[in-house]
């Protein structure tokens, strides 16, 4: 037994590495149902199965035939003429041991017109290969009965994957870039007392450079507050003089703890509190706990409460600080510092949380410690997803989005084929039969198709909408074809989606995506969620772009640089070359450039890497305007700027003449505009007086803001409100 | 069972998308039954890596109309394969991964044929290579990504204006997985980026400052990493680490543990030590099977024109909701690798001497004091000066003799050069041609000649 233990630890720890044993034992305990063995659902719970998934289950009522040999790794020559879903389940069933793996003969059509009491027993479903009035009857069955659902299908060269799920909460949601709270814009009596016991102006050299920034920081805003009025640095001037006052503390130029200090001090000015997605979270209707409350919503209305009591503001501290250049005894000290705060909110919390319990009828040690203790060291990364049902979807589409993404150059060949799959299902359903299923009769089949196709934008409300014929004829060149390459690539997506659902660990995907192997230009439409879960994701991009392009600390984001303006290219560059070592240089190093350009495209994944290699201003252009380099993140910024754009009528602010994003302040007499930062900072146009009595009016406030974001979804779709949900899971 | 009413084949499927013409392929597709046969016949794919990625991709191919697959990897099998790479048992621990990989998929799969290679890649003639008409690489190391796409672009040849001959070009297909992440790319030696054109998209290993280590170590890591570089060596010696041997690694995590203690330092286990030390790459089953998948496909559509091809760079993210992306890099048209670097006319009778004045001459060149290489050898190194004395007497032999006395082959050349009136080092690539010798004697105008002239003294 304990051989097996250490022997299941091996196995996965190149996994547990990833989702640790937490993860695993959701995973262990998960019970998954296959729908239809075909190589998308086989390939997709291989991936589970290798994984160690507690059980699964495989319903398939057809035999195996010839052609499946060509496309299915899990049957073989002897499985000729068995059943599908044994051969397939005993090959399965070799991977891994420890699974429970069942099969039972049956067709999921039947299964889910005849007994849909039978999907209750499950955690998850992966439904794969189902056509649309299966997709939808099995939707409402498992939303009936909290089970989660995953479709997937693959068609051709084509593929869809869906996730369905009525709440989908998420404390652990591991993202990719996250900054540790350091509360240096905020720092609590313990912090400020330990700084207190360092002297910054130690005169030997070894200390002053393993000073950690952390105090460093702390100590230096404290005594800049003291000559501001208590007032933090706010403006750009400040901030910059801020930091050069932070330089003008170096001893020698090797100092890293000095240069953490400077290239940390935007944590200094950054604002206090929540972000706005938590802030939505615990605004949420289901932030008021009832006894039907699941512990995570008991938990964010523990978390409601401590902001607005005990937290000031702020959600409990998470306790971690990153490495930085100290001297051990330091490091150890302040660990130690940020970990006892951590610990007393969380004593709050759990008492919060107990308290809750009571309220609501619940036994108060109903929510392990653990996971009060999880919760708070996660508690600005939570994450809530939400779906459309798929009849919600089907019935009531976004006419002018479907419309919008046909016309996109982007989007048109996801949209069409999203399209094309539903009309090929409509076409077997009047012809028995998908188009180019058989040979011969293809002119045929491509005709009947395009008016199935045009039939249903027509009823979709899209008239005069046109698909593309490439596309119409490369569907019914696939012929409902499976290819085990692109049953592997879907398959491989649901496993990964399903792994999410299940250890409740990073974020699932929202929207259905469309995977096109023909050029790989596959693309999640957004246009099928529902309104606050878009709203929710536009939020998140555009506060993670705003945050990220800001990490200078410059207090404002520069977006209209991306628009081949070289005056703004020259102020970036020069913005980078203030940099302590640097001083009267004319170049600055291309590990800068590097990093600056890298937080552009900060939602993506690869890392620049660096070299101390010294580039002048016109390469500095090359690789700005490089579509390797600036790559991901431009165009979402372009499209974010131009919308905002749009919205202002291409306004510009009237004292630091950058377009306006964001609100616009227009002064209501002397008619000029401002940005919202200028208009923070009080500042107005050279030839009006700063004295004089001005009044705005704000245009483009949020909610405005998100309206043109927000077209994607139609509003009038959302009947039901949220809060009738049949049973909670935690 | 007789399938009566509908005679199938096995590549039922497949024979969709080979069998029928399609309006958006690639050029110099013509489907038909011959295009599916000769996949089966006469189409050779190497599958580089039989790990998480290779037992993939060996699947893929399998199923995917391929017949002809070879398989290299150097590794055996470890129990901590066995959570993804999936043509693996328990009893398999301790066999060649390439082998037990092959023999299983051929078990599966009837008619495909794999030849295992228990080996180096770096223990391959470069003949094996170019048997092949594309090489899918399931690698998890940079080193070996250089290797083979140093080898790959070996064979590519340029014309007299620059393009590359098709019939050497030996296309690739990469891809790379950590946790939820990976890519999947098309190389196209002479076409699209290389690996080397885009080496920059590969990230710096985190290396901790020796100091740090020793002195003020603050992290778990910084104890393992101060047990396992700095503390090995003080006691053992000579004695040279090895990671996969149980008790080095139990005796690096004792010692940091020892250091962790003595720092107050929380956190060290055995599981984050050989973590640290084996610099460890989480892996898991789905993301391998995506990112194969995307690479198994484009190569069926490279070699059958059955669809567009890639270009040339898919990210896959799926941690954070799901992203997948597609990047066109371009070509560094200067790349040292599949560049066609500088050509170069010489004489036979050109002295090595002569050769490295001619390059100061050169008005691309420009280049002074340089160091010259043929392959692997130094023909001639201007430091250190025991090398450089080791070097000097070939300077005065001619330099045809020096490089085997072949027709025509690539030199690197290092040295000074001046570029934008200022003085950087540089390394560059020249073809070099010599003229009377058979088969080149018309060599196109275009080539620079260079002018032997002058001499001057080193």
């Amino acid at each position: 037994m304990i051989w097996s233990l250490t022997m299941s630890k091996t196995k996965y720890d190149r996994q547990l590495r990833i989702w640790g044993e937490v993860g695993q034992a959701a995973l262990e305990e998960a019970s998954i149902c296959l729908l239809n063995c075909g190589p998308t659902g086989s390939e997709a719970l291989k991936n589970l199965v290798l994984g160690g998934v507690g059980s699964i289950t495989i319903v398939d009522g057809s035999k195996v035939e010839l052609g499946d040999l060509g496309n299915n790794f899990m049957v073989d020559e002897r499985s000729v003429g068995q059943s599908k879903a044994k051969s397939t389940c005993a090959f399965l069933q070799e991977l891994n041991d420890s699974v429970k793996a069942k099969f039972v003969e049956e067709s999921p059509d039947t299964l889910i017109m005849t007994s849909p009491s039978f999907f209750s027993q499950f955690t998850l479903v992966i439904a794969t290969q189902l056509v649309e009035d299966s997709m939808v009857k099995l939707d409402r069955i498992c939303r009936e009965a909290d089970v989660k659902v995953v479709f997937v299908r693959s068609y051709g060269l084509v593929g869809l994957v869906r996730v369905s799920v009525q709440e989908h909460t998420i404390i652990d949601s591991k993202p990719d870039h996250f900054l540790d709270d350091l509360r240096l814009n905020n720092p609590w009596p313990e912090l400020n007392s330990f700084v207190e016991t360092i002297d910054l102006n130690v005169s030997d050299h070894v200390a002053h450079k393993h000073i950690p920034y952390v105090v460093i920081l702390v100590k230096m805003a404290d005594e800049w507050t003291k000559s501001h009025s208590g007032n933090l640095p706010s403006t750009r001037e400040e901030k910059k003089e801020f930091k050069d006052f932070v330089k003008s503390k170096m001893i020698s130029m090797d100092e890293d703890n000095y240069k953490e200090a400077i290239e940390a001090a935007f944590k200094v000015f950054a604002p206090r509190g929540i972000s706005s997605e938590i802030q939505q979270i615990c605004n949420d209707s289901c932030a008021e706990p009832s006894s039907s409350s699941s512990d995570f919503w008991v938990m964010v209305a523990a978390l409601k409460e401590f902001v607005s009591n005990e937290g000031d503001g702020e959600a409990p501290l998470e306790g971690s600080i990153p490495d930085m250049t100290s001297s051990t005894e330091h490091y150890i000290n302040l660990q130690k510092i940020f970990l006892a705060k951590a610990e007393a909110d969380f004593l709050v919390m759990e008492k919060r949380v107990k308290n809750i319990l009571k309220r609501i009828d619940r036994d108060p040690s109903s929510i392990s410690k653990p996971t009060i203790k999880s919760f708070c060291k996660n508690a600005r990364k939570l994450k809530v997803c939400r779906y459309r049902t798929v009849e919600d979807e089907f019935s009531n589409p976004s006419v002018t989005e479907i419309q919008k993404c046909l016309a996109d150059e982007d989007y048109s060949g996801a949209m069409g084929f999203y399209v094309l799959l539903r009309a090929v299902d409509r076409f077997t359903a009047n012809y028995n039969k998908f188009p180019g299923q058989f040979d011969g009769g293809m002119d045929e089949d491509i005709s009947r198709l395009k008016t199935t196709a045009l039939s249903l934008l027509a009823d979709l409300g899209c008239n005069g909408s046109v698909l593309p014929d490439d596309l119409i004829n490369e569907m019914c060149r696939f012929g409902a074809s499976e290819l085990h390459v692109v049953a592997a690539f879907v398959g491989g997506i649901a496993s990964q989606e399903v792994i999410k659902l299940v250890t409740k660990q990073f974020v699932p995907m929202l929207g259905t995506y469309i995977f096109n192997g023909i050029d790989h230009k596959s693309q999640r439409l957004l246009v099928f969620l529902k309104p606050e879960a878009f709203q929710g994701a536009i939020k998140a991009i555009n506060e993670r772009i705003l945050s990220v392009l800001d990490d200078s600390g410059s207090g404002r984001v520069d977006m209209g640089m991306h628009v081949l303006n070289d005056k703004r290219k020259r102020v970036a560059f020069e913005a980078l070359m203030w940099k302590p070592v640097k001083e009267g240089s004319s170049q600055i190093t291309k590990t800068d450039a590097e990093k600056y350009i890298k937080l552009l495209r900060a939602i993506y994944m690869l890392e620049a890497h660096g070299e101390e290699e010294e580039i002048t201003f016109n390469q500095f252009l090359d690789m700005l305007d490089d579509p390797d380099w600036g790559f991901g993140i431009m165009s979402t910024v372009l499209r974010l700027e131009s919308n905002d754009r749009n919205r202002h009528g291409s306004q510009v602010c009237s004292v630091c003449r950058y377009p306006i994003i964001g609100s616009w302040f227009k002064e209501v007499k002397a008619r000029f505009s401002l940005c919202s930062q200028c208009y923070s900072e009080g500042k107005v146009p050279p030839p009006f007086k700063q004295e004089e009595d001005y009044r705005f009016r704000e245009h483009g406030s949020e909610a405005e803001a998100m309206k043109p974001k927000c077209v994607c979804f139609s509003v009038q779709s959302h009947k039901k409100p949220i809060a009738t949900r049949k049973k909670q899971r935690n | 069972m007789v399938l009566m009413d509908a005679p199938q084949s096995k590549s039922r499927d497949l024979d969709k998308l080979l069998l029928r013409s399609g309006n958006l392929v690639g050029p110099g597709f013509f489907p038909g039954t011959d295009l599916r046969d000769d996949i089966r016949e006469y189409v050779r794919v190497l599958v580089v890596g039989a790990g998480g990625l290779g037992c993939e991709l060996l699947k893929d191919l399998a199923l995917s109309g391929f017949r002809n697959l070879d398989v290299i990897d150097m590794d055996r099998i470890e129990v901590t394969n066995l959570n993804r790479q999936f043509l693996f048992r328990l009893e398999d621990v301790g066999k060649p991964k390439a082998e037990v990989a092959a023999k299983r998929v051929m078990e599966r799969v009837s008619g495909v044929e794999i030849v295992p290679h228990f080996s180096r890649i770096e223990d391959k003639e470069l003949d094996f290579y170019n048997d092949f008409n594309i090489i899918a690489l399931g690698l998890d190391s940079i080193e070996a990504r250089r290797y083979i796409n140093g080898v790959a672009c070996g064979f590519l040849e340029y014309d007299e204006d620059d393009t590359p001959r098709s019939e050497t070009i030996k296309p690739m297909v990469d891809g790379g997985t950590e946790g939820f992440k990976g890519h999947a790319r098309v190389i196209v030696p002479g076409v699209t980026p290389c690996f080397e054109c885009t080496i920059w998209l590969f990230p710096p290993q985190v290396k901790f400052p020796l100091c740090t280590l020793a002195e003020t170590p603050r992290n778990a890591a910084h104890c393992i990493e101060y047990a396992h570089l700095i503390k090995w060596h003080e006691v053992h010696g000579g004695k040279s680490f090895d990671p996969d041997e149980p008790e080095h690694m139990k005796w690096v995590y004792d010692e940091a543990i020892k250091r962790a203690e003595l720092f107050g330092i929380p956190g060290v286990t055995y599981s984050l030590t050989q973590g640290v030390v084996k610099n460890i790459i989480p892996a898991i089953a789905s993301t391998n099977a995506i990112i194969s998948a995307a690479c198994a496909l484009e190569t069926l559509k490279i070699v059958s024109g059955c669809s567009k091809t890639l270009a040339n760079y898919l990210t896959y993210n799926g941690g954070e909701g799901l992203h997948t992306k597609v990047t066109e890099f371009e070509r560094d048209k200067e790349c040292l690798v599949c560049g066609p670097g500088i050509l170069i006319e010489l004489d036979t009778s050109i002295t090595l001497q002569k050769f490295i004045d001619m390059l100061e001459e050169h008005p691309k060149l420009l280049l002074s004091k340089a160091s010259v290489k043929h392959g692997k050898d130094s023909l001639y190194m201007q430091a250190p000066p025991v090398l450089e004395e080791m070097h000097r007497p070939n300077l005065s032999k001619p330099l045809y003799d020096l490089m085997g006395r072949v027709e025509k082959d690539t030199v690197h050349v290092f040295g000074t050069a001046l570029k934008n009136e200022e003085k950087q080092s540089s390394l560059t690539k020249l073809r070099v041609v010599f003229k009377e010798v058979d088969g080149v004697a018309d060599m196109d105008t275009a080539i620079l000649r260079v002018n032997s002239k002058r001499k001057t003294p080193l």
